[in-house]
């Protein structure tokens, strides 16, 4: 097991550089360089010369990237010229209302998954079954944008429930303000997973150990509790795991519509003003991620999958 | 003979829905098994053997139901039971083995957690009690080291050890009857005896009862007390093992046990059955087996068999073979 353990950390490790690398170089092929969407297209050839000195940006390439993983290092993200500030304080304030939006809407679609998926199995081709898969297209299919119009317009315009954007002011208004957003992300990732849940629980439902558990008289929720999710949650956990960006990018959608000032708004903001320092930062956390979903992922695997573990 | 047999199944009826109507797939099966009896059913596949198992079990696929008859344990109509109530039937008084040993266990969960979860539930056991019942009934079956495989998943076990932890999860609340679909199929030879062995060891000793289902007529010839042959959803024959090996009436039985090989005859030809069986979506009027039957009289075509002999031995024919003395 711990050669297994060794072995995917080594792989993630890999991921990494090659991720840090990939953001240096893309750094370095925006058109102009860094000097110029700093200072404008229009920025004279001795402005953009004295700031390639003081950046650094005028030495070789290899003792550019040298410096690049010593920033990195130290935590440096570099310095906003769009907002002022340092992007390693920009990302933290920005990253906390994120994860909080979308650890939220996470945890909400894995546990609709769950229930609708193992529900969607025992049903199988039943006409219930049928029905779950029928609105599992429906919400796979609907963009974040049109689900979050559709829920302000009826829980905010007018049920006048809830508010239709914004950051609240203190925990209970914050928790208010974060319903919407966090439904509206968790509705199609929680029908995508639901479908594939629900699949992989349909498989095992038409294992002969069902038939044993149920022929010794287990009851219905005790086979979906303790056989069927043990057997079926295993390829669902990866599936989660690689879903990360996916998510991520589903919150900058969401952020957008509902103006919460999380990453992904920051994100869209930063492209739309070709904030090259911030965007880089942002690419390389949601790389980071990624990368850390997926080892998470695979590490519970090798913990609930004890065929891999005897390897 | 003493008392209500332990089970009695009276003209059991399943049936089909297919586009608004009802196809009987099973029809007008009754058989009784005592206290350490086997019963052998036996049949091609797609006979109604399986269904006959899973209905007695309350386990019918979804879109088929018992739909006449009686399923009487230890003198209780199941029938009338609700599902829940049936459910707990299940395990306490029946137990099942099915054909595949390899898929029959939970591949992420140790054996001896299988083993006695029926009991550990029905019973309220702790975990030393449920290890210990789990290691007794490892040990029953026949497992070889059991306390040091308790902790072991199923893959670390061979097929036929698996299938004697699927006997030991079957047995884990004692029941009193064991129903085994075709429990030796996927097995070799030799493992298939061994598994023959220990389902007689146990009603030989606990008094167990058991259905044996099987296509294999030549395996239950040793330990089989009664025969039941169907074809096409009916029962064909049913006999007392020692007349029915002794002679079957039935042409269907006789072609039956003329595909059997045997090794001490060799120079006598194999037979087969010309045809195949039909499907319960069309079977014909009068005897199911007409079409393929080298016996076949007029009658056959018309009119359902009424049987013909004893209680001791009983074949659904028009034109059976006479009876071996026996």
């Amino acid at each position: 097991m711990w050669a297994m353990i060794v072995r995917r950390l080594s792989v993630s490790a890999i991921s990494l550089v090659l991720l840090v690398t990939l953001v240096f170089f893309m750094i370095h092929a925006t058109p102009g360089g860094p000097a110029y969407s700093i200072l404008g297209s229009h920025a004279s050839p001795q402005a953009v010369a004295v700031l390639n000195r003081q950046m650094g940006l005028d030495r070789p390439l290899p003792e550019q990237y040298l410096i690049w993983w010593e920033h990195l290092f130290e935590g440096r993200l570099g310095y906003s010229y769009i907002q002022h500030t340092a992007v390693s304080h920009l990302i933290g304030v920005y990253l906390e209302r994120t994860l909080l939006l979308d650890l939220a809407a996470l945890a909400l679609a894995i546990a609709v998954a769950l229930v609708v998926g193992l529900l969607q199995g025992y049903l199988a081709d039943r006409i219930g079954g049928r029905i779950i898969g029928f609105l599992q297209i429906v919400f796979y299919a609907m963009p974040v944008f049109f689900t979050g119009i559709l829920l302000i317009y009826g829980f905010s315009m007018r049920l006048d429930w809830l508010p239709p954007g914004g950051l609240g002011q203190g925990l209970a208004s914050h928790a208010r303000h974060l319903v919407l957003p966090v439904l509206t992300l968790a509705l199609p990732i929680a029908a995508g997973f639901s479908r594939y849940f629900g699949h992989q629980a349909r498989e095992e439902y038409r294992q002969d150990y069902v038939r044993t558990a149920r022929a010794r008289g287990l009851s219905e929720w005790r086979i979906a509790t303790h056989h069927v999710l043990r057997n079926a949650v295993r390829p669902f956990i990866t599936l989660v795991g690689m879903m990360i960006p996916a998510l991520f990018v589903g919150g900058v959608l969401t952020e957008s519509v509902f103006n919460y000032p999380g990453l992904g708004w920051l994100l869209w903001r930063s492209a739309l003003d070709q904030d090259y320092p911030t965007l880089s930062a942002i690419t390389l956390l949601i790389g980071v991620l990624t990368i850390l979903g997926n080892l998470i992922a695979d590490l519970l695997n090798s913990i609930l999958d004890v065929r891999v573990r005897y390897e | 003979m003493s008392g209500a047999p332990l089970v009695a199944v009276e003209d059991l009826r399943v049936t089909a829905r297919r586009a608004g109507r009802t196809y009987p797939i099973v029809e007008d099966v009754s058989f009784k098994i005592e206290a350490g009896g086997l019963l052998a059913l036996v049949g091609e596949s797609g006979c109604g053997k399986s269904l006959t198992a899973a209905a007695l079990l309350g386990l019918l696929p979804w879109g088929l139901a018992v739909d006449g008859g009686q399923i009487r344990l230890e003198g209780q109509n199941v029938l009338e039971l609700t599902p829940t109530q049936w459910r707990r039937l299940r395990g306490r008084k029946v137990g099942a083995v099915f054909q595949n040993p390899l898929a029959a266990l939970n591949p992420s969960l140790p054996i001896w957690k299988q083993v006695v979860e029926s009991a550990e539930l029905t019973f309220r056991l702790d975990r030393a009690a449920a290890r210990a019942r789990a290691l007794e009934l490892l040990e029953l079956v026949g497992v070889p080291q059991a306390a040091q495989r308790l902790d072991d998943y199923p893959h670390q076990f061979s097929g036929g050890m698996r299938q004697r932890v699927a006997i030991a999860l079957a047995l884990a609340c004692d029941p009193r009857l064991l129903v085994a679909d075709e429990p030796t199929t996927a097995l070799d030879l030799i493992t298939q005896a061994e598994i023959l062995r220990l389902l007689n060891r146990l009603r030989l000793e606990r008094g167990l009862a058991v259905l044996f289902i099987t296509h294999d007529l030549s395996l239950v010839a040793e330990y089989a007390d009664q025969v039941m042959v169907m074809y096409a959803g009916r029962v064909v024959e049913q006999a007392e093992a020692r007349r029915f090996f002794a002679g079957p009436r039935h042409p269907y039985s006789r072609a039956l046990l003329g595909a059997i090989p045997r090794l001490a005859t060799p120079e006598v030809r194999l037979t087969d059955i010309e045809g195949l069986p039909p499907s319960p979506f069309e079977y014909p009027p009068g005897c199911r087996f007409a079409p393929r039957c080298p016996r076949v009289i007029e009658p056959c075509r018309r009119e359902l068999p009424p049987p013909a002999g004893d209680q001791r031995q009983r074949a659904f024919c028009h034109r059976p073979f006479a009876q071996e003395p026996g």
